[in-house]
């Protein structure tokens, strides 16, 4: 399963609908929970590309990522095992490296 | 013609040859020391917006989101030096990679573009710290330079 954050925002931003419309909390409870429901019912990978989105914010990937683990929504060892993070080019793998500190923090 | 008189032929060549190599070579050198450079001036950049940031020194918050987006932007220098240059931090790029990582955090985490944003100086004096080892990590890889080819 393949999610391409660029599809949410190309410019995502902030925790909550309060830093506006294209914020962590809607990116996990929108698109990123619903795709590991069905990732897990499959039992197949989840793809997520960083591909074409301009930066991130660490609020933004902390809340979307460290998030679900933090809500109990998946297990650290399940996002190791099931989330695949691709950078789409070496200009994101700090946005991949970070996505993996939050889930180990969370 | 007798063999001797290729002498100075030869010599003329390969004196031509070395002073293009080396003029090469000292370009090449002086692109790489120049973009190191670059990302110098680039992190005091950074370092002046995010302590502007975290020390609330905007008096209203769209000045505050303002500035925001213009760090984020402008993070976007260490990241594209990291792609571009990954062969001139040579065995340094762990390293590289976890100052990248902490700048990155510190400057864009906790309330960063967010309603709950509260000013921080830990933060402020933490960025100027990471800020600080990265200009020394910078440091020495441009003196390697010269050394290392």
């Amino acid at each position: 399963m393949l999610i391409s954050i660029s599809d949410f925002s190309t410019y995502p931003s902030g925790r909550d609908e309060r830093d506006g419309p294209f914020n962590g909390t809607k990116f996990r409870e929108t698109v990123l929970k619903p795709a590991f429901e069905t990732a897990r019912a499959s039992g197949a990978k989840v793809v997520v590309s960083l591909a074409d989105v301009m930066s991130f914010g660490s609020s933004f990937l902390e809340e979307a990522f460290g998030g679900l683990v933090r809500q109990g929504a998946v297990t650290k060892r399940e996002m190791r095992d099931r989330l695949v993070v691709d950078p789409g080019s070496d200009i994101n793998l700090r946005y991949r490296d970070a996505i993996m500190r939050y889930i180990d923090r969370a | 013609m007798e063999p001797y008189h290729f002498i100075p032929i030869v010599g003329v060549l390969l004196a031509f040859l070395l002073a293009w190599a080396s003029a090469t070579y000292f370009a090449i050198r002086q692109t790489e020391v120049s973009a190191i450079n670059d990302l110098l001036e680039d992190l005091s950049e950074i370092e002046k917006l995010a302590t502007a940031y975290w020390l609330g020194e905007y008096e209203t918050s769209k000045k505050r989101h303002a500035a925001g987006h213009r760090l984020r932007g402008k993070l976007h220098a260490t990241n594209i030096f990291l792609a571009q240059y990954r062969p001139l931090i040579g065995s340094q790029i762990e390293q590289y990679r976890e100052l990248d990582g902490r700048l990155f955090d510190l400057c864009t985490g906790m309330g960063f573009q967010s309603q709950s944003f509260k000013e921080s100086p830990e933060v402020a004096v933490s960025i100027t710290y990471c800020c600080n080892d990265f200009r020394n990590l910078l440091r020495s890889i441009r003196k390697g330079i010269y050394l290392a080819h």
